[in-house]
């Protein structure tokens, strides 16, 4: 009975969002501001629950006696002052975000570096991360490769001309590389590697023709353009359009009661 | 004026103890840390409440707004507070009224997954899916031919759109694990996933480019805005 | 052998780290000169605003927040300068509530303090006010119907710069604006387009950030808009348009050193690793 009624509830009230979204009398052609709306105010209830989870486990790491508690106390400290400062300039100032309010302080200066830095201390991470796991193993991660370091240099200025040396060095390395295991295929596949590493070595050493590298420097910076505008633009709407058609068929599921997991 | 010259002064010492992180974790950095989770928290009820949660109510609520919606801003809030009886508290207090909640969640979860189907398919896959087939009807195919650099810029232009289009088949094709993938479906998901590394290649290289630049002005805060040593 | 590929495959992060923070500190104190050629877009982008004469008005949006500050606030800044050193009349505003107004007042006021310019004669703060379209189809028949006070609450019609722009039927509207300038970190700058522009015919050109530009594209292919200026590519361009070196040269400068250090060690980790896999 219990876990009964939801199910219902959760079913009625699916199939008439639906069908209230192609009703075209007043009111319900606003229905999806409505909706919204709707969905934000109940959404700040539980970010209520949100906070309160946060709070409490943070206090029971003090009430334990854990070695970092002295920081579980300074983030409940933290919030109280952020929230409290808030309220007294909301009633103070009209709002906590005008022109003159005290607020906007603490989001210029606690805040804002804060997220800012965490944000790019990440860059280091990543940097440091592809050193290690960017390796040409296969096709595939060569593709990857070449197009990381295309957008990478297509950005800046001198790009294409910094390429020059990288690509030149890549296509040799390549290119020793394929003609070196030649040795160990036989027949057509043995021809093929023997033929690619010829071209890569071609390619890299056409390049000290300054015409040659004259163009490969200033075409750079477009392909890189290129990139981002199209076959990047189709693998992001690849996986959005996938997270979408996932997202629709989970929310089948939840309207016809076969996922129950948030009912507990 | 003080204020100012203290509101740099911690937003040095904070950016300088979350870059500490680089060399390893350490107090300084805890400290930091703890303190951006407790303010964030802090400030995003107050931006939720002060941005989002009271002008939605205030708009429901106007008074010349039809029955219907201040009706459903009533039934929006009376849900919000049922929701609170999830708070920890309760379960100390009445554990028996704790299955209540479940109703208002209930009513929550069918109504977010109805508006996920109709407004994902109405505003979201309509859109993109025909973005990506209309532009091969309307894009530009002419190819110059006046000097090498130009032929190849106008040489991707006009293959762009059909990149696109084919892109996004066989990168969808990929993510079709549903049936066991052989023969010709094989080989078109392969050409998928090469579409796919070419987008993880190019996101990698925006991403290190945007965090880099914003890493790059927080040096520069330090040291101009703080140190003043950059004239 | 062993030794040589050791070092190229596993050299310690926090040397990675060190030399990634000098190659980042250098160039900001050594603030070398890089020379680029912007795209055509940009040049038109800054000829729409070096075109303004005496006594134009600029309509500025400032539809972003400080998390897109590096790309969009140089060319805010620069565009700022131009106007005033023209003796153009600004006015600011803003879709973006409280983030927009932070960014949009403080860049104002600085401009405004370095070259000598007078707030109610040579710039007005509008401010902001919600409902995104309702403002800008407002805008449209009267300024002071959406607007009625400025930023710091006084009407805007008491200001001096008001008669001086608002030509002789004393209303301001679009047909008083010569040329909006809109700075973009989402889709406001769509919706400006399709309503203000197509509607209306106001001249419009956008600085906005290295995401959004490509949806901002078809519209300056379009003649839509008259000039693009996008991500941090694009605001060094345009500062060197300017000759300015402001906030995007000096993160451009430090850029392009980081950028060839990543792919140098990249480099280095493939070297190793191809060589490990030709002596196997």
């Amino acid at each position: 009975m219990q876990t009964q009624i939801p199910v219902i509830i959760t079913f009625i009230s699916g199939i008439l969002i639906m069908a209230l979204f192609f009703i075209p009398r007043e009111p319900f052609t606003q229905i999806e501001q409505l909706t919204t709306r709707w969905y934000i105010i109940i959404s700040g209830f539980a970010l209520l629950l949100g906070i309160d989870s946060l709070i409490l486990y943070h206090i029971r790491k003090i009430r334990r006696g854990d070695k970092d508690r002295v920081y579980s106390l300074i983030l409940i400290v933290s919030f109280f002052i952020a929230l409290i400062w808030g309220i007294w300039a909301w009633y103070k100032y009209g709002g906590p975000f005008v022109q003159d309010s005290s607020y906007l302080w603490l989001f210029q200066n606690i805040y804002l570096p804060l997220d800012a830095t965490m944000f790019s201390l990440l860059a280091f991470f990543i940097a440091s991360a592809a050193y290690r796991a960017f390796r040409a193993r296969n096709l595939e991660s060569t593709l990857l490769l070449v197009s990381a370091a295309i957008v990478m240099m297509g950005r800046v200025p001198f790009g294409g001309i910094i390429f020059i040396p990288f690509f030149f060095a890549f296509s040799i390395l390549t290119g020793t590389y394929f003609l070196y295991i030649t040795t160990r295929y036989t027949g057509f596949n043995a021809i093929l590697r023997f033929v690619l590493g010829l071209l890569f070595i071609f390619l890299g050493i056409s390049l000290f023709y300054p015409e040659f590298s004259k163009i490969v420097s200033q075409f750079v910076p477009s392909l890189s353009d290129w990139i981002m505008q199209y076959p990047n633009n189709a693998g992001q709407r690849a996986i959005n359009l996938g997270l979408l058609l996932g997202s629709i068929a989970f929310s089948l599921r939840i309207i016809f009661g076969i996922e129950r997991g948030y009912i507990r | 004026m003080i204020w100012d010259i203290l509101g740099i002064w911690i937003a040095a010492f904070l950016t300088i103890a979350i870059l500490s992180f680089i060399f390893g974790d350490n107090p300084i950095y805890k400290l930091a840390e703890h303190i951006f989770v407790g303010v964030s928290a802090g400030y995003g009820v107050i931006l939720a409440l002060n941005q989002a949660i009271w002008p939605s109510i205030q708009m429901g609520l106007m008074p010349n707004q039809h029955f219907f919606i201040k009706f459903m801003t009533i039934i929006a809030i009376i849900l919000g507070i049922l929701t609170l009886i999830r708070l920890e508290i309760f379960s100390y207090i009445l554990p028996s009224i704790v299955w209540i909640s479940r109703i208002p969640i209930a009513f929550v979860v069918g109504i977010g997954s109805g508006i996920t189907i109709v407004a994902s398919i109405q505003g979201f896959i309509f859109p993109q899916v025909s973005a990506t087939f209309l532009p091969i009807l309307s894009s530009n195919y002419t190819i110059d031919l006046s000097s090498p650099l130009n032929f190849l810029n106008s040489f991707l232009l006009a293959i762009g759109p059909i990149v696109i289009l084919l892109g996004v088949i066989t990168a969808l094709v990929y993510f079709y694990f549903s049936t066991e993938q052989k023969g010709i479906i094989l080989g078109i998901a392969k050409i998928g996933i090469l579409i796919m590394m070419i987008t993880f290649g190019a996101s990698f290289g925006y991403t290190i480019m945007a965090r880099f630049s914003l890493l790059i002005s927080r040096f520069y805060f330090l040291l101009s805005d703080w140190l003043n040593l950059l004239k | 052998m062993k030794a040589i590929l050791d070092f190229l495959t596993l050299i310690d992060r926090r040397i990675i780290y060190s030399i990634l923070i000098f190659s980042i500190i250098i160039p900001l104190f050594l603030k070398p000169s890089l020379p680029t050629r912007p795209t055509q877009e940009v040049i038109d982008a800054y000829n729409a605003v070096e075109s303004l004469k005496e006594g134009d008005v600029l309509l500025i949006s400032t539809d972003y927040g400080p998390s897109a500050y590096p790309e969009l606030q140089p060319v805010y800044e620069v565009v700022l300068e131009q106007a005033f050193k023209k003796n153009v009349k600004v006015l600011l505003m803003t879709h973006w509530q409280f983030q927009g107004l932070i960014v949009g007042v403080s860049g104002i006021e600085k401009v405004a303090k370095k070259l000598n310019k007078k707030y109610g004669e040579d710039y007005l703060i509008l401010g902001f006010k919600p409902g995104a379209v309702g403002v800008m189809i407002g805008l449209s028949e009267d300024f002071r119907n959406v607007f009625p006070n400025d930023y710091y609450g006084k009407p805007i019609d008491s200001y001096p710069i008001y008669k001086d722009i608002a030509g002789d039927d004393n209303v301001l509207n679009y047909k008083d604006i010569k040329l909006l300038f809109g700075f973009e970190a989402g889709a406001t700058g769509e919706t400006w387009v399709q309503i203000v522009q197509a509607r209306y015919g106001v001249k419009m050109a956008f600085s906005v950030t290295a995401v959004m530009a490509p949806g901002y594209f078809p519209y300056y292919q379009a003649k839509q808009v008259v000039g693009i200026v996008g991500g941090l590519k694009g605001a060094f361009d345009y500062e060197s348009l300017a000759k300015k070196k402001g906030l995007a040269s000096l993160i451009m400068v430090s850029q392009v050193p980081v950028h060839t250090i990543i792919l140098l060690f990249i480099l280095l980790g493939n070297i190793g690793f191809i060589i490990r896999r030709i002596v196997r």
